[in-house]
């Protein structure tokens, strides 16, 4: 009872100290739940943005061959446990005739009382088909064709010309908006009927239930498939494109989390230590006066669980608001349609975690340090004797944390660990350069007083000399700086290098100034609806048209993969056609045109290929070999593409016509050109891009992508803000008496403020430079373990100006936290300070 | 002229119900060379009365004149300025920076008045002779006992050679050598080196080496003389002893 009259007492003679703590542990805790709550957030919307490109579905049955597999496989399949819904499909290529208009198109055969489960697509007028001759057609494709509810039409099949009526128009949600867009949708009779199938369908998607483990239900369905001519597999949209588009956010993602607890855990075992720290003379008094050491530590943990725990529900609040605004910037990176912050406990709990036992921990040492001391040691003189023994266990820690770090990051490039062992690695690196900071302080801050010297020696003497005074807080504070940067620093540098990375391979592989397409692609694939065959030379006799490139897209399979054929033309006076990882393009051009092929990275990384090797792939002709002639950086299709020439497509393939036509003009003549183009588009059903709208579009992309970098750039900084001024008032409260003592005897109030700027100049110079620079290999290391998915490292450039930029605004940060301590500092009043206990 | 004149000083604390009137119209004048000694009993306003003649707190009314110039009339800075050349301070808690060492304690002043190195170096040598401490210069406070302590303070005070020193309880702190050898420290500075020292004590044996006491009791002068006399003065005996 006395004692927590005692604590009450305290709490009330030093409320801005308390504040301060409880201010900490809010900060601490609202990071973590912000960051954990947009990265569920996002992994959640990523996540359904698969299943919703792949139609929800956790498994797909194909068919080996082209004529499909027995409708009856399908009941079976409904039938093996775990299998809560199985959705026939007849997916084909047709083309659907208007009146003169005419357009190649994706017909989706399809059980339109259950396909709405497993795809993903919103009908926005009319009705679902429901008899032989009707279809659902996607809106923006009917928009183009001018084609509305009631419209008649007819759509062209392996069975001949059939007519039909549209009875509804549907938007594809979300992310299916790329993957489902220009599709027709029949039911599955008048699909097998157009096709002329019989009682065949193409596939069947398999959604399990939630309670099941995929592997073991695609198991069961192997068995039970096993001699029917049918191949059970994830949908290779969310294996492979989830694999590798959730490759870069996922390792983001990590990091960002791993960051955020480092931070949040630094920043309130710092305020804590200091809190209590301070109060050592008074917990002297204490034991002076007969608590005993249990008491003693029961005291300030009942003081540390009341505040962090309340401090910890605020903080929740807090990471709510502030996911929120991650959210925002989250959308913008991952150019997604996020659902709002995803609710989960797991955030909420974790934070009020880390904020309750960090700040246990940060009081506990602390009192246990000084109730073990005498109490009359403990009353007279501030405690240096930590400091040593941090020094001393510090050193070895760092250590060890370096070379297992570091071994711990090879293995992550070398792929002998899972996804984030780069970020294990990268944060054991990190973390044993600031467990080096306290064996260094005093060289490294000595070095800073002669650099300021010849301006402020004794303000920067005496701000060395507080700092010194505690090396644990000052190396912790040092410590939030460094990992706020190198956080900061490395994933903008890494998030650039990537940006870098889609652009040359745009600028390689894209190359043209218009794209003539019967439908928009399928963003997962690639494919899209065949033109038709008398295009390419019309387009060729346009006035001003430099060169007419038909481009063929093939489906083939490569054990479980489904890979993507691109075939095209190589047209003299191009050198380079690919983004090619480590090959001379003239060398890889000579041999793709004696008949090998380039490979995707995602591919041969994959099937551990190399150039020279020999890919077996199975397509519609039967087992192909074929041999590769260089690897490429492709972000089409998750990587798993083969290119070859068009002559070998049509040899090997029997794969004419094309899927899209990339044409150049005249530099002078584009814009008549483009007049003509676009002309033979409407008239044709056809899409038009110019290269400039295709730039756009990704620049929009990257314009997103760079703006919610400095998002995340801001979060870093406004925690790494607030610690350090949590820290600094700290150390000025703590130097309150002394303060006093200097300006009665020599002390202007513009030397105090110059002293506290001084210290906060050592403190963020030894955080920032390193932090910085330790920034620069963060984004390299993190480039390197690309290798494990994306098959190649993500080149890497040095960004002189990012780092400058950080390390010019850090200081700026630093200097502006600094303002208030010292301000603070500076208009104490000297009566008072002077008997500051 | 007088080095410290002090008209009608008054200091109030508080307001209203609270208020408590710590200095009610103190008027003195202390000439250069004087050693004086300020003696009261707890509450009296001796200390008050040091920190608004040493320019850290301003009176509620009266004027303090420090060398012919009005010490209130002044900005923060220009105090602060005052202080540190023409002022040194010296501690009943010593008040030394724990992180510095003895020397840098010592130097720090002149060193933040920007003063010359080779003139910085010579006086704190000199002081530290003086006060017999030039063989602990290295050493932190925490390394030294209460005595040595508050000898480099008083080094600190006389190193920027002030007008004047103040002395706020320097041996409050110390055992009974200790606080004998400060007393005759500073006697002998004050002797020696014509150096005008006001100090604030309630103790009878470290008042008798000043030349002048001053007795103050409710914020008002009592008695003012040569230390002997005022001291022989039998109600000056009954008041300490409170």
């Amino acid at each position: 009872m006395a004692l927590g009259k005692y604590s009450w007492r305290a709490v009330r003679q030093r409320p801005l100290r308390v504040v301060l703590t409880f201010l900490s542990i809010v900060i601490g805790v609202g990071g973590v739940v912000a960051v954990l709550l947009a990265t569920a957030t996002t992994r959640a919307a990523q996540r359904e943005m698969l299943r919703a490109v792949s139609g929800k579905a956790d498994l797909e049955v194909v068919s080996d061959s082209s004529g499909g597999f027995a409708y009856q496989l399908l009941a079976r399949i409904r039938q093996t446990a775990g299998v809560e819904l199985a959705a026939p499909t007849i997916r084909r290529l047709g083309t659907l005739f208007h009146g003169e208009k005419k357009a190649r198109t994706q017909i989706l055969g399809i059980d339109p009382r259950i396909d709405q489960e497993i795809r993903d697509y919103k009908i926005v007028t009319g009705n679902r088909p429901a008899t032989l001759n009707e279809i659902l057609l996607d809106r923006s494709f009917a928009e183009s064709l001018d084609l509305s509810v009631g419209s008649e039409v007819k759509l062209l099949g392996a069975g001949g010309l059939l007519d039909f009526r549209i009875t509804g128009l549907v938007d594809p949600s979300g992310s299916t908006s790329l993957g489902l867009t220009g599709a027709a949708y029949l039911v599955l009779p008048a699909a097998q009927r157009l096709f002329r199938l019989g009682n065949n369908i193409d596939l069947v998607l398999v959604k399990v239930a939630p309670t099941e483990d995929v592997d073991v239900v695609a198991q069961r369905l192997r068995d039970l498939l096993q001699g029917h001519g049918v191949t059970v597999r994830r949908p290779r949209t969310s294996s492979d494109m989830a694999r590798e588009t959730m490759y870069a956010t996922e390792n983001g993602l990590l990091l960002a989390v791993a960051f955020s607890l480092l931070i949040a855990s630094f920043l309130i075992y710092n305020t804590f230590q200091m809190a209590v720290g301070e109060r050592r003379k008074q917990l002297g008094i204490l034991r002076a006066v007969g608590a005993t050491r249990r008491q003693v530590a029961g005291l300030i943990l009942a003081e540390a669980l009341v505040l962090s725990v309340l401090a910890a529900v605020v903080g929740c609040g807090l990471g709510y608001w502030g996911a929120g605004l991650l959210n925002g910037a989250t959308e913008r990176l991952l150019q997604v349609e996020l659902p709002t912050v995803h609710w989960t406990p797991m955030p909420f709990v974790l934070g009020c975690l880390v904020g309750v036992v960090v700040a246990m921990v940060g009081a506990l040492v602390p009192a246990r340090r000084a109730a073990r001391v005498h109490p009359m040691e403990a009353i007279r003189d501030i405690d240096t004797s930590t400091d040593a023994l941090l020094i001393r266990r510090s050193w070895p820690a760092a250590l060890t944390m370096l070379p297992l770090g570091a071994g711990i990051l090879v293995a992550a490039v070398y792929q002998w660990l899972p996804v984030g062992g780069d970020v294990v690695g990268i944060v054991l690196i990190l973390l044993g350069c600031v467990l080096m900071v306290p064996r260094i302080l005093r060289r490294a801050t000595g070095a800073l007083v002669l650099a300021m010297a010849p301006w402020i020696a004794p303000e920067a003497m005496l701000a060395q000399r507080q700092l010194l005074r505690h090396i644990g807080r000052s190396s912790l504070t040092v410590g939030v700086l460094f990992i706020a940067i190198s956080a900061c620093t490395g994933m903008a540098g890494n998030i650039l290098d990537n940006v870098d990375n889609v652009r040359t391979w745009y600028s390689r592989t894209i190359i043209g100034d218009f794209f003539v397409r019967a439908s928009l692609p399928d963003f997962t694939t690639g494919l899209s609806a065949d033109l038709p065959p008398e295009l390419g030379q019309r387009l060729r006799q346009i006035p001003g048209v430099k060169t007419v490139a038909p481009l063929r897209f093939v489906t083939a399979q490569s054990g479980e993969d489904s890979l993507l054929i691109v075939a095209r033309p190589l047209i003299d006076g191009t050198k380079n056609f690919f983004d090619l990882i480590d090959q001379a393009p003239g060398d890889v051009l000579d041999r793709l045109r004696q008949g090998e092929v380039v490979v995707g990275s995602v591919l041969a990384e994959r099937r551990k290929l190399k150039v020279g090797d020999t890919l077996t792939i199975s397509a519609d002709t039967g087992k192909l070999e074929l041999r590769i002639a260089g690897i490429a950086n492709d972000y089409m299709a998750g990587g798993l593409t083969v290119y070859m020439t068009t002559e070998k497509a049509e040899e090997l393939l029997g794969a004419g016509g094309a899927s899209v036509f990339v044409i150049t003009a005249e530099d002078n003549q584009r814009a008549e050109v483009e007049k003509r183009l676009a002309e033979i588009c409407k008239s044709e059903g056809l899409i038009l891009q110019s290269y400039a709208e295709l730039v756009e579009f990704i620049d929009s992309v990257i314009e997103g992508v760079v703006a919610s970098l400095w998002m995340l750039l801001a979060l870093g900084c406004i925690i790494a803000a607030m610690g350090l001024v949590n820290t600094l008032t700290m150390n000025i409260l703590e130097q309150t008496r002394e303060i006093g003592m200097l300006r009665v005897v020599a002390m202007t109030r513009r030397q105090v403020r110059t002293m506290v700027v001084a210290q906060a100049m050592q403190l963020g110079v030894l955080g920032l430079v390193p932090g910085a620079l330790a920034g620069v290999f963060v984004a390299y290391a993190i480039g390197q373990s690309a290798m494990a998915v994306l098959g190649h490292d993500v080149e890497f450039r040095a960004r002189p100006g990012l780092v400058l930029g950080c390390l010019v605004l850090g200081l700026f940060i630093v200097l502006a936290s600094a303002w208030l301590p010292a301000q603070r500092a500076a208009r104490l009043k000297l009566s008072d300070a002077l008997h500051y206990e | 002229m007088p080095i410290i004149e002090a008209i009608d000083v008054k200091k109030i604390y508080g307001a209203g119900e609270a208020q408590v009137a710590a200095l009610q119209g103190v008027s003195l004048s202390i000439n250069k060379g004087e050693f004086v000694a300020i003696m009261g009993p707890s509450g009296s306003g001796k200390s008050t009365l040091l920190t608004i003649l040493g320019g850290i707190e301003a009176p509620s009314d009266g004027r303090v004149l420090l060398e012919g110039v009005d010490v209130a009339k002044m900005g923060d800075d220009e105090r602060t300025i005052l202080r540190r050349r023409r002022l040194g301070f010296i501690f009943q808690a010593f008040n030394l920076l724990p992180n510095l060492s003895a020397e840098e304690n010592v130097r720090l002043p002149m060193e933040l008045d920007r003063r010359p190195a080779d003139q910085i170096t010579k006086r704190c040598e000199e002081t530290l002779a003086l006060v017999d401490m030039t063989h602990r210069r290295h050493h932190l406070p925490s390394a030294m006992s209460g005595g040595e302590q508050q000898r480099v303070a008083i080094a600190r005070a006389l190193a920027i050679q002030p007008a004047v020193v103040l002395a706020d309880e320097p041996t409050g702190n110390l055992d009974s050598r200790q606080s004998q050898r400060i007393s005759t420290l500073l006697q002998r500075l004050a002797q020696e080196n014509d150096q005008t020292i006001v100090m604030v004590t309630h103790e009878p044996a470290v008042a008798r080496v000043a030349s002048r006491l001053i007795l103050i009791r409710d914020g008002r002068i009592e008695d003012d003389g040569p230390t002997a006399e005022v001291m022989s003065r039998a109600e000056m005996f009954t008041m300490v002893s409170e």
